[in-house]
């Protein structure tokens, strides 16, 4: 009777396991196919995972960087397409991209005023993070302007 | 000693030795799905990489006909047709190319190199449609853009190839951290890929009417009239337009020097301790923008004062003769957007953007990009249809509200000057714009009202 004890208890152990391991994954999914909102929302989230703890310019200036990629012809056309391309900003590769913003945070303002046109970087449409950066190439760009802790460049 | 006897005695009594064997079988169990569930994973965007890829490869290929075959078009007829297949060609081409799981600057110029065939070729087509032939310049452009599709295609051959051998798979290119290691096995696929791109060392772009053209990224702004100042006097210039008295802390952000408008930037502190930015330009001391955020918690201001009130503050900065055209709510804060009024003319390109605060109508905001850019003093002269004549081409069903002359901007930085009738189809409302120098339809706006304002698509 013991032994069966056991079993079922470590049975049960193995279920609750995989569940979790299961959900998981499913959590994953529904993140990234349940944000049918529109672009501005989409920008809000990009700014949240890029920029959260900057100041309010610096996350504007991410905005209209990812507005002068949809505007430059080195990029896709969408801004859609220019926040999920490939290894372009990290909050996507880490699905920070899937955290739901409020529309009275500070975020959303941001991403509202980068659409309404106002552009702390003057055109650019590459940043980086001087403390962080691995990547040789983005120190050869010319530098416009830093805001916070960001770099912004052409 | 005997405490360890003892401790294995227990083991044995409690059946340990099959608790263990379960334990075992449960890690194992669970070994095999992460595993399968990460290869189900891996295989989707494998899939996913495979699909974008062999898309481009054909939708390139298709591109390299189009092109041929429009060198050798002479009726505008089929140019036209040629000239629309290529545009969609080229955009789809493009989209694949950014689906590919390589980094934006690796494939830069691949990557403009069909936004500008794609846009180019949307700019020809509409001269197609007017009945202008194409001039040599645009044959020779179209031949040269030829040639370099012809490599394009070369190239993407090799690389599917290469991909069918298995010699380049898409793990290698997506692998990240441990980088000494991932370099080693992934060159080869990196290089494939970077061949790509050789391919366009030489392409210098294009000039030509459209969104992509080259010679927008360095257009001198018009508006940005005067001398060039120090940064001494832009910072008083900052000074003078937030008001001495609700500043309590100044600073400088530096100079951006590769802007095309090259600016001063201040980060100033109020009494209040809200933190505004301003920016003013190096070449006649121009605010370029002035922003700042803060919780608006009521609205108790009407859009008709907000209006009053910003174009209150524009005249008082120097921008007299402003009209609102259009506005937007969003968290008790009103952007509005205003255009320059000469004589009852609206000069949309010369924009500036205000935003004002619903609570005590503080200006929070000011943004004059468009303005500067675009603004000069316009010959009005140029209008050569009366406005019944452009009425004739309206839509019979547009029940016609209010009518005007105005300047509207294209997508490459030039003005057009149109009549602009605002009407009424059934309860859509729509803004018609007619060249009025030569009478053609050359806009038309949907007007769209939501809750937070007006909005033009």
């Amino acid at each position: 009777m013991k032994k069966l004890g056991l079993t079922i208890f470590l049975i049960s152990l193995f279920t609750v396991i995989v569940v979790i391991v299961e959900k998981g994954t499913q959590n994953i999914v529904y993140g990234a196919t349940s944000n049918s909102t529109s672009d501005i929302q989409l920008m809000a989230r990009a700014i949240n995972g890029e920029a959260r703890g900057e100041p309010y310019e610096g996350q504007v200036a991410v905005g209209a960087v990812i507005l002068n990629r949809v505007k430059s012809s080195q990029f896709p056309n969408t801004i859609a397409g220019v926040i999920y391309q490939s290894g372009a900003f990290t909050a996507v590769s880490d699905g920070q991209i899937n955290h739901p913003i409020a529309e009275n945070s500070t975020v959303y303002k941001a991403a509202r005023d980068a659409m309404n046109g106002w552009d702390p970087t003057s055109g650019c449409i590459y940043y980086f993070n001087p403390a962080t950066a691995t990547n040789k190439w983005i120190w050869s760009r010319p530098v416009v302007k830093t805001i916070g802790k960001h770099k912004f460049c052409k | 000693m005997n405490k360890v006897k003892d401790w294995i005695s227990r083991l044995k009594k409690g059946h340990m030795l099959s608790v263990i064997g379960v334990f075992l079988l449960i890690i194992i169990a669970l070994g095999i799905i992460l595993y399968q569930k990460q290869r189900e994973a891996r295989q989707v965007s494998e899939n996913t990489y495979n699909m974008a890829f062999y898309e481009l490869v054909d939708y390139v290929s298709n591109v390299e006909t189009y092109l041929a075959k429009s060198v050798i078009s002479t009726t505008p007829e089929q140019g036209a047709e040629t000239l629309t297949n290529l545009w969609r060609e080229a955009n789809m081409a493009q989209t694949y190319l950014s689906r590919l799981p390589i980094e934006s600057q690796e494939l830069e110029n691949t990557q403009k190199f069909l936004n500008q065939v794609s846009d180019y070729s949307y700019a020809l087509s509409r001269k197609n449609i007017y009945d202008e032939s194409l001039a040599q310049q645009d044959l020779d452009n179209l031949e040269n853009l030829h040639n370099y599709s012809v490599e394009l295609q070369n190239t993407l051959n090799q690389l599917s190839e290469d991909i069918n051998n298995g010699r380049i798979t898409w793990g290698e290119l997506t692998k990240k951290g441990k980088v000494a290691f991932a370099q080693q096995v992934s060159t080869e696929s990196k290089d494939g890929f970077s061949n790509l791109e050789e391919n366009f060392h030489q392409y210098s772009g294009l000039i030509y009417d459209g969104a992509f053209s080259e010679h927008l990224t360095s257009a001198q702004p018009k508006g940005l009239t005067g001398e060039n100042i120090d940064e001494e006097k832009a910072k008083q210039i900052a000074i003078d337009f937030i008001g001495q008295d609700k500043i309590k802390e100044i600073s400088s952000l530096g100079v951006s020097e590769n802007a095309i408008i090259i600016s001063y930037t201040f980060s100033i502190q109020t009494n209040e301790n809200e933190n505004i930015n301003i920016s003013i330009s190096q070449k006649g001391g121009h605010v370029i923008y002035m922003n700042y955020d803060r919780e608006v918690t009521s609205e108790i201001i009407s859009q008709e004062q907000a209006d009053q009130i910003g174009k209150d503050f524009l005249t008082q900065k120097g921008f007299p003769n402003m009209k609102e055209t259009y506005y937007l709510t969003q968290s008790g804060i009103m952007t509005i957007n205003y255009a320059y009024n000469q004589n009852g003319v609206i000069m949309y390109p010369d924009l500036i953007k205000v935003k004002v605060a619903l609570d005590n109508g503080e200006i929070l905001g000011i943004e004059t990009t468009g303005y500067l850019n675009n603004h000069v003093e316009r010959d009005i002269s140029k209008v050569k249809i009366t406005k019944e004549q452009a009425k004739q081409t309206l839509n019979k069903k547009l029940n016609i509200e209010s009518e005007g002359l105005a300047y509207i901007p294209t997508e490459w930085k030039t003005e057009i000057l149109c009549y602009e009738f605002k009407g009424k189809v059934e309860d859509t409302e729509f803004l018609v714009y007619i060249n009025a120098e030569n009478g053609r339809e050359e806009d038309i706006l949907v007007i769209k009202d939501t809750p937070n304002g007006v909005l033009t698509m």
